[in-house]
C-alpha cells in the first residue's frame, strides 16, 4: 500500500514545485530538494522510508517541517470525538423510529419517518452543513460558526464534550455528520424488523401468550441488534472518512482536513502516514467486529450439533 | 359426560388483497372433546393449516374471519380482542409448528424461552417457573434437563428441538394442542417417537389434541377421528377406522388410493382420478416410427449401470493441516450393477449417500476414486471422447424441486427444446417444434404450455416438464432423484404412473432415489438400502419387503405406517 | 373483476404480476419521483438550448453582472432567475451544466463499474471454490474502506480531471456489484435447473452465459439505481473538497464549493440553489429505486 502511494505521488508532480517560490534561483531549489532527500533516486527514498517507519519515523511533513506521524496522532483525537458523537446520535435516534416503523408498516407516522430517512440519505452533506451554519449562526446566532470548543477533562479523558462551550461547538458538526447515518439506521432497523417479526419464532411466541412488549424487548431486539451492530461498526470508519467534509466547512480541527490540505498541496509525508493510519485502525475495527459478533451471535461462540 | 371442549361452527375465512379474494376456509364446522386426538387431512391449499392459525387468530395477513363461531370455555373465540385473546394462548390453546429450527429463539437459552413462558401464563416467581420448566423437559423425554437448560436451540438436534417446542407448548398447561404438520420437517426414525409423545401426552393429561397434516400415515398412526378437507371444505368426518377402511367421498378414496402401499405391488396407481382430472389412458407410441424410439436398440450391453468400489467424500471442516481435516465420507465403497430395462431403487434416510450416488452417477459431482460403467463404457476420469459424451448423454435425471429445477426465465418451449438444439438431432426448427408438442401431450401436458413460463404451473405440472426435457435427451437411463417428494400425495400419483408408463414403452432403465419405502415398493423390481454412505443390503422388492436381513432394513421396515392394517 | 379462488400453493403467482405492478407504478410518491427524473435527464441533455445563457462562454460573461439576486436583470438584458454567482455567471444556466457534468460522471462510472462488477461476480459465484475466495477477499478489503477515502486516495494518485474522476468512481463502485452479483448468483447456481444444464453436456461458459446470467441480474437494477445515487453524492462532495472534475466543467458540488465564500455576506443563492438541485436529483433516483426493489421483489409481492 505504502509502495503504491509512495510511487505515484511522485508521478502527479514534483512536490518541490509547490513548497517553493517558482522565481527562486536555482541553488535554491536544489537544496531544498536536497534537504528534503528528495534528490535521491525514488527507490532509494523508499528505502529510506521503510528504514525510518520500522523505527516508528514516517518522515517530515513537507509544509509543517515536523514529523509526520506525530502530527496525525494530534489531530486524530478532535475526529474521533466528532465521529463518536455522531455514531451515539445516530443510535439514539434512528434506532427507535426504525423499530417503530418496522412495527408499524402502515401507520401515518412510518409515511413520515421513510420519506424522511430518503431525504436524510440524499442531501448532500456539505450542502446541509453550509444551510445549517447560516441558519444557526449567521441568522438566529444560537450556535458559533465554526471550530472546536474548550477541552475539559474527565477521568483523565480530555474532551470538548465536557465543557458548555465545547458542547455548543460540537453540536453542529455532529448533527450534520449523523444525519446520513441516522437515516441508514432507519432504513437498517426498519428491514431488519420487518423481517424478523416474519419469523416463525415470533409468531410461536405469540402463540404461547407473550406480551407484544416482551417479545419486541426480549425477542426481536437481541435479534436486529446483532447485524444491525456489525454494520455500525464497519460505518464507524466511514464516520472518520467522512469527517473530512465536515471538519472542512466546520473548521474543526481533526485529521480529515490535514489530509485534504496535504493532498491539494502534495505533502506526500502525511497522506503517507495518514494511510497507514487509517489501514491500522480498519484492521483493528474489523478485528472488534468480528469480535462483537462472536460475543453477540451464541451460534457461532458455541457448537453446534447437526452437521 | 364428554363435553366439547372445542366446537367450531360455519367457519368461513377468506384473504384480501388487491386483486383477488381467496375462499380460503368454507362452511368448516368440527369439535374436538377432551382426551380425544382430532386429525385434519389434506393437501396443499386445503385450508387445514389456516383453521388451526384462525383459532388462536394467528392468521397470516391478509387472512379474515368473515363468518362463524369458534366456541370455547362458553365464549366465542372470533369475538374476542387481542389482549383478551392473550390469555388464552398458551394457557388454554397451545400450538405447535412445522419446523422446530425457526420455532425457537436461536439467541436464547431454551431455559429461559421455558421460564418467561410458564411464568407468564402463569404468574409464578423464578423458582418454581424454573423447577416446572425442568419438569417438563423431562416429560417430554430430554435427559439431564437441568444442563439442557442452559443450551441454545442449535445444540439440539431436530427431533430434541421439536420436544422443546412440544415442552413450550404444553408450559401454561393448556387444555388444548394444536399441532401444524408436527413431524413433517423430521427424519422418518424421528417422526414415529414425537407422534407416540404427543399420543402419550393426550391420553395422560386429557388434551384435546387437533393435529393437521397431509400424510395419512400420521393419522393412521395416532387419531382417533378424522376430519378430510378439500379445497377449503370439509368432505369426510369420522372414526379413523372406519373412513380408512370405507371411505364415502370420492376425494377420501383418491386420496386413500394415491397413498403408496408398503404390502403389495400395483401395475399402477388406480382410481385416483379425482384430483388432476382423468389418468387418460397413455398413448402407447410405435416405437419403429416415432422419434423417441430411434437410437434406442443400439446397445447391446446387458448392463446398463456398473458400479464398482466407489468413494466420495467431502470436507466438513477446513485446516492447514491434512490430519486436521474433518471429512464427510458421503459415499463409502459402494458396488452395485443395474440391468437393462430394471427399476431399480436406491432407499435410505438423509445422510445416507443416495442422492450423491445419483448425481456421481450423472456425472454432476467428481467421483474420488472407483468406476462407474454406463453400458460397459467407463466415464470416471476419461478424456471427453465421443464414446464418453454419449454414454453421458445416456444418463438423464429427473430433480426433487419443481420449483427449482426449470429455468425461470426460459419459455417451456425453450426449456424442452434446448436438448434437441444442442445435440442437434433434428433438422430444422418446424421438426424441433413438433417434436416439442409431441414430448408435451405425452407428459400430459397440452400444447397450450408452449410459450408459458414454468411459474405459470403448478407443481405436479412442472415436474412433467422435467420429464419432457429428460426424454428430449432420448437417454436410455432415467434417474429419478426423490421426483415426488415435493409434491401433493394425489399428484404423486400420477406422476408415478407416468414414469411406470414411459418405463414400460420406451424400456427406459430407471435408477429410483427415494426415503419413502412405499414408493419403493411400487417403482422397483430391485433395491439397495444405504446407510451413511455404505449399502446395507440388496435384493429383490419382494425379498427386501418380505424377508429383510440387515437389522437397519428391518428397522426401516417397522417404522412404516401400517394404514392397511386398520382396514 | 374479483374472482375467488382456494388456497392452493399453486394459485399464487410467484413472479410479479402485471395488475401488481401497474398498481405500484401509479402511486403518487413512484410518478413524482418518476417525472422529476424525466425532467431532469431531459434538461441533461437539452442543457445548451435550454439555459439562458451559457455561463462558460467567456465573451457573454461579465463581471459587472456578478452577485445579482434573484429575479434581477443582467447586463444584456436576460433575467437571472436564481441570481448570478461572483463571477458575473447565471446560476441558473450554471446548474443546468453543472446537472449535466453530474449526471455523465454518475452514469458512465456506473455503467464501467457494473460491467467489471457482474463479470467478476458472476465467475466467482459460478465457478466456486479458490477463485471464489480470492476474487472475494479482494472485495472484502476493498469495501472495508470508506468509498470517501478510496476516492481521496485514488484522486491524490491520479491527479485532476473528469475522466480520471469517472475512473475513480468506477474503482470505488465495481466491488459492491460484484458481491451482490455473486449473492444471487450463489443462490441460482445450487438450484437444480444448473444441474440440469449440466446433465445435458451444456460446457461451464453456456451454462454461465445463458442460465446463470439472466437469473442473477434482477438485484443489479435496483442497486444500479441507488449506486448512481449514491456516486452523485460522492462525486458532489469531492469536487467540494477541490478534488473532483475540474473548474472548467464544474458539476454541482463545485458550484456549493463556490458559493461557500459568500455564504457570511449574504449572497445565499449561490450555494443554495446549486445544492437545492443536488438533493432533488439525488432524492428523486433514491425513492425511484425504492420503489423500483419493492416491485421486483418477489417476496415483498405476496
Amino acid at each position: 500500500m505504502s509502495l503504491i502511494v509512495f510511487f505515484m505521488i511522485n508521478f502527479v508532480g514534483d512536490p518541490v514545485d509547490m513548497l517553493v517560490n517558482p522565481e527562486s534561483l536555482p541553488e535554491e531549489i536544489e537544496r531544498v530538494r536536497r534537504d528534503f532527500g528528495l534528490d535521491q533516486p525514488v527507490h532509494v527514498q523508499y528505502w529510506k522510508f521503510l528504514q525510518g517507519a520500522m523505527n516508528g519515523n514516517l518522515g517530515n511533513s513537507f509544509i509543517f517541517g515536523r514529523p509526520a506521524l506525530a502530527l496525525i496522532i494530534e489531530r486524530f483525537p478532535a475526529t474521533l470525538e466528532l465521529a463518536t458523537c455522531a455514531l451515539i446520535i445516530a443510535i439514539i435516534v434512528g434506532l427507535p423510529l426504525g423499530i417503530f416503523a418496522g412495527l408499524n408498516p402502515n401507520g401515518f407516522g412510518t409515511r413520515i419517518i421513510m420519506s424522511s430517512s430518503v431525504l436524510g440519505i440524499s442531501i448532500p452533506t456539505f450542502w446541509l452543513g453550509l444551510m445549517m451554519i447560516i441558519v444557526f449562526s449567521v441568522f438566529l446566532g444560537w450556535l458559533p460558526v465554526s471550530g472546536r470548543g474548550e477541552i475539559g477533562s474527565f477521568l483523565g479523558i480530555q474532551s470538548s464534550l465536557f465543557t458548555f462551550d465545547g458542547l455548543l461547538h460540537l453540536i453542529m458538526p455532529a448533527t450534520n455528520l449523523a444525519l446520513f447515518k441516522i437515516a441508514m439506521v432507519i432504513r437498517l432497523a426498519r428491514a431488519g424488523t420487518e423481517e424478523v417479526m416474519s419469523f416463525d419464532f415470533i409468531k410461536f411466541a405469540r402463540a404461547r401468550g407473550l406480551p407484544s412488549q416482551r417479545i419486541v424487548r426480549f425477542h426481536l431486539l437481541p435479534n436486529i441488534l446483532i447485524p444491525i451492530i456489525t454494520v455500525l461498526a464497519i460505518e464507524f470508519g466511514t464516520l472518520i472518512a467522512f469527517a473530512t467534509v465536515t471538519e472542512t466547512i466546520f473548521a474543526w480541527p481533526g485529521l480529515g482536513k490535514l489530509v485534504i490540505d496535504a493532498i491539494v498541496n502534495l505533502d506526500r509525508p502525511i497522506v503517507v502516514a495518514y494511510l497507514m493510519f487509517v489501514v491500522t485502525l480498519f484492521l483493528i475495527l474489523n478485528l472488534i467486529v468480528d469480535i462483537l459478533y462472536a460475543v453477540l451471535d451464541p451460534r457461532v461462540r458455541v457448537q453446534g450439533e447437526d452437521q | 359426560m364428554i363435553k366439547n371442549l372445542l366446537d367450531i361452527d360455519n367457519l368461513n375465512i377468506k384473504f384480501f388483497s388487491d386483486q383477488e379474494i381467496v375462499d380460503a376456509v368454507r362452511n368448516v364446522s368440527i369439535t374436538l372433546r377432551s382426551g380425544e386426538v382430532l386429525g385434519i387431512v389434506g393437501e396443499s391449499g386445503a385450508g387445514k393449516s389456516t383453521i388451526g392459525n384462525a383459532i388462536v387468530n394467528l392468521l397470516d395477513a391478509p387472512g379474515e374471519i368473515v363468518k362463524g363461531k369458534v366456541m370455547f370455555e362458553g365464549q366465542n373465540l372470533v369475538d374476542l380482542d387481542d389482549k383478551a385473546m392473550r390469555i388464552i394462548r398458551g394457557k388454554k390453546i397451545g400450538m405447535i409448528f412445522q419446523d422446530p429450527q425457526t420455532s425457537l429463539n436461536p439467541i436464547m437459552t431454551i431455559g429461559n424461552q421455558l421460564i418467561e413462558t410458564i411464568k407468564f401464563t402463569k404468574n409464578v416467581d423464578d423458582a418454581s417457573a424454573y423447577n416446572q420448566a425442568t419438569e417438563l423437559l423431562e416429560s417430554v423425554g430430554i435427559d439431564n434437563p437441568k444442563l439442557r437448560m442452559k443450551a441454545y436451540p442449535h445444540q439440539f438436534s431436530g427431533g430434541m428441538r421439536q420436544r422443546v417446542v412440544i415442552a413450550l407448548s404444553l408450559a401454561g398447561d393448556p387444555d388444548v394442542i394444536i399441532a401444524d404438520e408436527p413431524t413433517t420437517a423430521l427424519d422418518v426414525s424421528v417422526q414415529a417417537q414425537i407422534l407416540e409423545l404427543i399420543k402419550s401426552l393426550c391420553k395422560k393429561r386429557q388434551l384435546g389434541v387437533i393435529i393437521i397434516t397431509h400424510d395419512i400415515g400420521v393419522i393412521a398412526n395416532i387419531a382417533d377421528r378424522v376430519t378430510v378437507m378439500y379445497n377449503g371444505s370439509i368432505v369426510e368426518t369420522g372414526n379413523v377406522r372406519q373412513v380408512l377402511s370405507s371411505p364415502k367421498h370420492d376425494y377420501t378414496k383418491s386420496l386413500i388410493a394415491a397413498v403408496p402401499r408398503a404390502d403389495v405391488k400395483l401395475k399402477r396407481f388406480q382410481s385416483i382420478d379425482f384430483i388432476e382430472g382423468n389418468t387418460h389412458n397413455h398413448k402407447f407410441i410405435n416405437l419403429d416410427t416415432h422419434w423417441l424410439g430411434k437410437k434406442l436398440n443400439q446397445k447391446n450391453s446387458n448392463k446398463a449401470i456398473s458400479i464398482n468400489e466407489l468413494n466420495k467424500q467431502f470436507i466438513l471442516k477446513k485446516a492447514i493441516f491434512f490430519k486436521n481435516r474433518v471429512y464427510l465420507k458421503a459415499v463409502d465403497n459402494v458396488s452395485f450393477d443395474v440391468k437393462k430395462g430394471e427399476s431399480f431403487g436406491i432407499v435410505g434416510e438423509s445422510g445416507s449417500g443416495k442422492s450423491t450416488i445419483a448425481r456421481l452417477i450423472a456425472g454432476l459431482v467428481n467421483v474420488d476414486s472407483g468406476s462407474i460403467k454406463i453400458f460397459d463404457q467407463e466415464i470416471v476420469n476419461q478424456k471427453n471422447t465421443q464414446e464418453v459424451i454419449v454414454a453421458q448423454r445416456d444418463v438423464q435425471m429427473i430433480f426433487q424441486d419443481p420449483y427449482s429445477s426449470l429455468n425461470p426465465r426460459m419459455k417451456v418451449q425453450d426449456i424442452i427444446a434446448e436438448p434437441i438444439k444442442f445435440y442437434q438431432t433434428a433438422s430444422n426448427n418446424k421438426e424441433i417444434n413438433q417434436i416439442v408438442c409431441d414430448l408435451l401431450n405425452h407428459v400430459g401436458l397440452s400444447e397450450t404450455a408452449l410459450l408459458k413460463f414454468p411459474n405459470q404451473f403448478s407443481g405436479g405440472q412442472r415436474q412433467r416438464i422435467s420429464i419432457a426435457r429428460a426424454l428430449a435427451s432420448r437417454p436410455k437411463i432415467l434417474i429419478c432423484d426423490e421426483p415426488t417428494s415435493s409434491l401433493d400425495v394425489s399428484v404423486q400419483a400420477h406422476i408415478l404412473n407416468l414414469l411406470k408408463d414411459l418405463q414400460d414403452e420406451l424400456g427406459l432403465t430407471m435408477l429410483f432415489i427415494s426415503h419413502d419405502l412405499p414408493v419403493i415398493r411400487q417403482m422397483c423390481d430391485k433395491v439397495a438400502v444405504m446407510r451413511k454412505g455404505k449399502i446395507c443390503e440388496i435384493n429383490s422388492t419382494e425379498n427386501i419387503f418380505k424377508n429383510p436381513r440387515d437389522p437397519y432394513t428391518k428397522e426401516l421396515i417397522s417404522l412404516i405406517p401400517k394404514i392397511e392394517n386398520i382396514s | 373483476m374479483i374472482e375467488t379462488k382456494s388456497l392452493h400453493k399453486d394459485n399464487i403467482s410467484i413472479g410479479t404480476n402485471s395488475k401488481i405492478l401497474l398498481k405500484k407504478f401509479t402511486k403518487p410518491s413512484t410518478l413524482i419521483s418518476l417525472g422529476l427524473l424525466f425532467l431532469i435527464i431531459f434538461c441533461a441533455i437539452f442543457a445548451p438550448i435550454l439555459a439562458p445563457t451559457n455561463p462558460y462562454d467567456l465573451k457573454v460573461v461579465s463581471i459587472l453582472d456578478s452577485r445579482l439576486s434573484p429575479g434581477d436583470k443582467m447586463f444584456n438584458g436576460t433575467v437571472a432567475w436564481l441570481g448570478t454567482d461572483g463571477a458575473g455567471r447565471d446560476v441558473l444556466s450554471a446548474i443546468i451544466f453543472g446537472l449535466r457534468t453530474s449526471l455523465v460522471v454518475a452514469i458512465s462510472s456506473a455503467l464501467i463499474a457494473l460491467t467489471v462488477g457482474l463479470f467478476v461476480g458472476l465467475i466467482a459465484g459460478f465457478y466456486g471454490g479458490k477463485i471464489d475466495a480470492f476474487l472475494m477477499r479482494v472485495v472484502d478489503i476493498q469495501l472495508s474502506f470508506p468509498a470517501i477515502l478510496v476516492a481521496l486516495v485514488l484522486l491524490a494518485l491520479l491527479g485532476k480531471g473528469i475522466d480520471k474522476v469517472i475512473i475513480a468512481l468506477a474503482i470505488v463502485q465495481w466491488a459492491i456489484y460484484a458481491r451482490t452479483v455473486r449473492a444471487a448468483a450463489i443462490v441460482e447456481r445450487n438450484k437444480e435447473y444448473i444441474q440440469a444444464a449440466s446433465c445435458l453436456g451444456l460446457s461451464n461458459s453456456l451454462i454461465m452465459w445463458k442460465h446463470l446470467l439472466p437469473n442473477s441480474i434482477s438485484p443489479l437494477i435496483v442497486l444500479a439505481t441507488l449506486q448512481t445515487a449514491h456516486s452523485i453524492s460522492i462525486e458532489a462532495t469531492l469536487s467540494f473538497l477541490g478534488v473532483g472534475v475540474p473548474i472548467t466543467e464544474p458539476s454541482l458540488g463545485s458550484l456549493i464549493s463556490n458559493g461557500f465564500d459568500f455564504i457570511l455576506s449574504g449572497a445565499y443563492w449561490i450555494t443554495f440553489f446549486p445544492g437545492l438541485m443536488l438533493l432533488a436529483t439525488v432524492a428523486a433516483i433514491n425513492i425511484f429505486g425504492d420503489q423500483l426493489r419493492v416491485v421486483l421483489n418477489p417476496r415483498v409481492n405476496k
